[in-house]
């Protein structure tokens, strides 16, 4: 597909704004009702999903050129998907957050690039990683740790510690303790250590969807000559990208993938972990983008638009549906409610219409600014609950979370769900 | 109706004077106003603006704003009319900005986007009222107010639309109009800024009582103001509002859970219950209404044609297709919600009803069981939000009415009938999902009146012939209507010219309103009236 396959789509957008809100039904405050950072952030209308639909119809209109104004809008957006799922309860016709994503191929094929970007790009193409650091580096994260290395042996599972993990020192306790956790277990886990290389995933979402593909195919190979038959990543980005963009890529992926808080569900309710250790603390929990709304495993569609007398548009045969149904949501916070002496307690903004941390679509490097602003924002809402820790599941939002209440001067501690298992074993 | 004579390039554009928007920088800080092309291109485009006499034939207007600038208090609104007047520029308020309405005529107009003016300034829940800025959405100030054990009335066209606007500027109704009243009549105090930059204060706000009404002591202009339809930002702005709440024996938070849209209801508390009567004929359904509301109960009710309620309900296809064009039905259904105050009230407003259905012949539908249907419409009824649905049902296209009546079920009835008539020849053609079918009929003060959208109407906007055809359509069917009471929808400056000799002149007292209160006519009037 590309931007002027869309162009249907645009029109019939009815600037409904239901792509800047919480549902109406789940609506439980006015403090905490906005959906999209994007437009809660910058408040002109173009910086909604709906916003940027109408905008990209100008483009291809020719009533707008491409310049560094409106490639400051396309990028100032996290692709959280909320506005994307809102949209959906109503009707597969418009489609933003596909019409967002072409937005920035198109700038990428243009050669309309954002300098932030290029770096990290750059740097991707260079060190195989999106934190501009060296590649020889990239499994330090383990040192110590008795974990196979699959580069030399086999194994059914494999942990991928993605670009964050690895190279975040502070967020190490995590990818170590998935590890530890796992092997506790009994799982035949194994690592790709310093030949690991990013998924692609945080790439494409800046519009280079050759590096997805490159990655995807590099990563799936070898997987492959590892024997593994399962893969497992502790970050929600990653997850996101292996269920929904490698499939759209890669049509032969056909390995089990699972994040972290499934597979520790799973090896709670068999018993291979016990919980009993108490950890008494208050906590509520931020559902990652890719892991939950995002993280619906891709089903192909191929079919055609159809108008029924009315006129009704159609797809047929019909489309698939994304309204977040399939995300992870249940497992983390079974996970929780599991360990003793933990209260949990829930924010407003959950599951399929959670707040996004800010960290994502390329903000984190681009607008770093905007991405601590939102991160801020659910900082606030969590405070809100009443609630000592944060808890996610995903080191980008852990990152950026823990660097938004260190900014904003709040006590409240961020976790990863693997650190709270941890503690309870 | 639809004339492509711009091309897509032809954007038409026109800067502000330079002095004028420094001033206006000056006044909301330079982040806060805005000439980018790409900023003013979303503001170009409009729900239903393929219709525009001067169109492009999209939603996208043929011209850009000079500018667009979100003002954050009363004193910025205040100043930026000043500056307009000053410069003799045209502006164009907004709020949540769904609607043709939100649209405007010309180049040189600077829109307001009053989304930073978003605060609940007050909620009063002894004297039950709340005091909100233009930007707070229903479903903001529903959950707020719920949690207090209030309610308020709401208009159909969907929770997430400003309060502010449809009680002072715009028009619509919704299902608790039942029990609470239309919302141009819940309005209470309102501060106002006139075209000419002076601030006028209606109702008891105008002698310093505060907010809670709208008729006094102090100036009650309300009819000045808004009318029945609203002046669509024809008249100034309005900055704050008061509107009335009233008493909600239900839970404090929806109770709804699951993934959109397929949502259940959580357990719902004795008092509440929520029903669904499907009526053979319109005339049943009139008794039905009028016997119910002599008996005055229930709080919440909403009827509509049996096709409007398939589109607007999507886990109803599986056991009804959507009526494509084809029959005209004389089915309909009505909507209600029990919401009493003690198990004694419950089992007397039970009683009325069932004694109300027996003797009036309303079904229950066997589709009423799914609990799916049932969460939908419990929430609609609640937190209206159903029209969206609707529209994207079909296509995206939009709504015009083949008639838009205000009287008393029986007047409703027969209009309804007589629309049905004039759309016969073009039953079955695939344009029309039936007249009575997609009706959208809420009634109003235990039906007293109700309202009638004399038909959801359904073009694809990516599709240019759909919409020539549907003009055509719309010109023959409307030909043979009545001029006097039987008339397409009023809103339109166009639509008041031509509605006004039918209704008192009332064309005429617009013009005298607008050129006293806009002497330099720089409130964009193309959804209100131009002053000559």
């Amino acid at each position: 597909m590309a931007l002027e396959d869309y162009r249907n789509n645009m029109l019939r957008c009815v600037r409904c704004s239901i792509c800047k809100w919480v549902p109406g039904v789940h609506i439980k405050s006015w403090r905490f009702a906005q959906v999209c950072p994007s437009i809660a952030r910058y408040n002109w209308h173009t910086y909604s999903a709906g916003g940027r639909v109408e905008t990209a119809l100008a483009l291809l209109m020719g009533r707008v050129e491409l310049d560094d104004n409106l490639l400051d809008i396309i990028y100032r957006c996290q692709l959280g998907g909320a506005c994307d799922t809102n949209c959906r309860i109503n009707s597969e016709l418009v489609e933003p957050l596909d019409i967002m994503h072409e937005l920035r191929m198109k700038c990428v094929e243009e050669g309309h690039l954002l300098p932030q970007l290029m770096v990290v790009i750059e740097g991707l193409r260079k060190e195989d990683n999106m934190m501009q650091k060296p590649k020889a580096e990239r499994g330090n994260w383990a040192d110590g740790l008795d974990v196979k290395d699959l580069t030399r042996e086999k194994a059914e599972v494999v942990f991928h510690a993605g670009c964050r993990l690895s190279y975040d020192t502070e967020l190490w306790p995590i990818a170590r303790g998935t590890v530890t956790l796992l092997k506790k277990a009994g799982v035949d886990v194994g690592i790709m250590g310093k030949d690991e290389t990013c998924c692609g995933g945080r790439a494409y979402e800046m519009g280079y969807k050759g590096e997805l593909t490159k990655y995807a195919e590099n990563n799936r190979d070898a997987w492959r000559n590892a024997g593994v038959k399962k893969v497992v990543v502790a970050c929600g980005d990653g997850y996101g990208t292996l269920q929904n963009f490698y499939p759209q890529v890669l049509p032969d992926f056909n390995f089990e993938v699972l994040h972290i808080t499934q597979y520790l569900e799973q090896l709670v309710k068999e018993d291979k972990l016990k919980l009993t250790k108490e950890v008494p603390m208050k906590v509520t929990y931020h559902d990652p983008c890719h892991l939950g709304r995002l993280g619906e495993h891709y089903l192909p569609w191929e079919g055609v638009e159809k108008t029924l007398p009315g006129p009704r548009v159609v797809y047929e045969p019909e489309k698939p549906p994304r309204h977040g149904m399939t995300g992870v949501y249940e497992p983390p916070r079974n996970l929780l409610r599991s360990i003793p002496g933990l209260q949990f307690v829930e924010m407003e903004r959950i599951r399929e219409y959670s707040w996004c941390c800010g960290a994502g679509g390329g903000v984190i490097d681009a607008y770093p600014d905007f991405a601590i602003w939102t991160a801020r924002e659910r900082i606030e809402e969590a405070k809100a609950t009443g609630a000592e820790a944060i808890i996610t599941a995903c080191p980008w939002c852990n990152r950026i979370l823990r660097d938004a209440a260190k900014e904003s001067g709040s006590n409240l501690e961020v976790y990863d769900i693997v650190e709270l298992v941890k503690k309870a074993i | 109706l639809l004339f492509q004579s711009i091309k897509d390039k032809e954007v038409i554009k026109m800067a502000l004077p330079r002095e004028a928007y420094q001033m206006l920088e000056t006044i909301v800080g330079q982040e806060n106003v805005s000439e980018e092309p790409a900023i003013l291109e979303s503001y170009s485009f409009y729900f239903m603006q393929e219709l525009a006499r001067r169109g492009t034939g999209t939603r996208l207007s043929p011209w850009r704003p000079s500018a667009v600038i979100l003002p954050g208090s009363t004193k910025e609104v205040q100043d930026i009319i000043k500056v307009c007047n000053r410069f003799k520029i045209k502006s164009k308020a907004q709020s949540s900005g769904w609607g043709p309405w939100d649209g405007y005529a010309q180049e040189d107009t600077l829109i307001i986007d009053l989304r930073r003016m978003n605060r609940i300034i007050e909620i009063d829940s002894k004297n039950r009222y709340a005091v909100v800025e233009p930007y707070v959405s229903w479903a903001q100030l529903h959950a707020e107010v719920m949690k207090l054990g209030l309610t308020l009335s709401m208009a159909g066209v969907g929770c997430h639309c400003s309060v502010l606007a449809n009680y002072t500027s715009g028009f619509g109704m919704g299902p608790g109009n039942w029990s609470m009243g239309v919302t141009e009549k819940n309005l209470l105090g309102v501060e106002w800024i006139l075209p000419d930059g002076e601030v006028l204060k209606l109702g008891s706000l105008g002698s310093g009582d505060g907010w809670f009404c709208g008729d006094g002591p102090g100036l009650s202009l309300r009819g000045l103001l808004r009318g029945e339809y609203g002046a669509m930002g024809g008249l100034g702005v309005v900055t704050k509002c008061g509107v009335r709440l009233y008493h909600w024996p239900g839970p404090p938070v929806m109770p709804i859970e699951g993934i959109l849209p397929d949502t259940r209801l959580t357990e719902l508390p004795e008092n509440i219950k929520t029903y669904l009567f499907t009526f053979s004929s319109l005339d049943k359904q009139t008794d039905f209404l009028y016997q119910l509301g002599r008996a005055e109960i229930g709080r919440f009710m909403y009827c509509t044609g049996y096709g409007a309620l398939v589109g607007c309900v999507p886990q109803l296809r599986k056991y009804i297709p959507l009526n494509l064009g084809g029959s005209i039905s004389d089915e309909v259904t009505t909507w209600f919600i029990l919401a009493c105050n003690s198990p004694r009230e419950m089992e007397y407003q039970e009683k009325v009803l069932n004694a109300i259905v027996a003797e009036t012949d309303a079904k229950v539908p066997d589709f009423w069981d799914d609990p799916l249907v049932k969460a939908t419409i419990f929430r609609y009824l609640i937190r209206p939000d159903y029209v969206f649905n609707y529209f994207y049902g079909f296509s995206g296209g939009g709504f015009l009415y083949l008639s838009d009546y205000i009287g008393s079920p029986d007047a409703i009835a027969t209009l309804h009938k007589r629309v049905n008539e004039s759309a016969k020849p073009w039953e079955g053609k695939g344009l029309l999902p039936g007249c009575t079918d997609a009706t959208f009929q809420p009634m109003y003060d235990y039906a007293h009146a109700g309202y009638l959208d004399g038909s959801g109407s359904h073009w694809d906007p990516a599709d240019p012939e759909t919409l020539k055809e549907y003009g055509h359509m719309m010109k023959d069917i409307t030909s043979r209507l009545d001029p006097q009471i039987e008339r397409p929808s009023i809103g339109t400056k166009y639509f008041n010219e031509k509605g006004g000799p039918t209704l008192s002149n009332y064309h005429i007292w617009q013009k005298r309103i607008k050129r006293v209160f806009d002497p330099n006519y720089v409130s964009d009037a193309s959804y209100y009236m131009d002053p000559e």
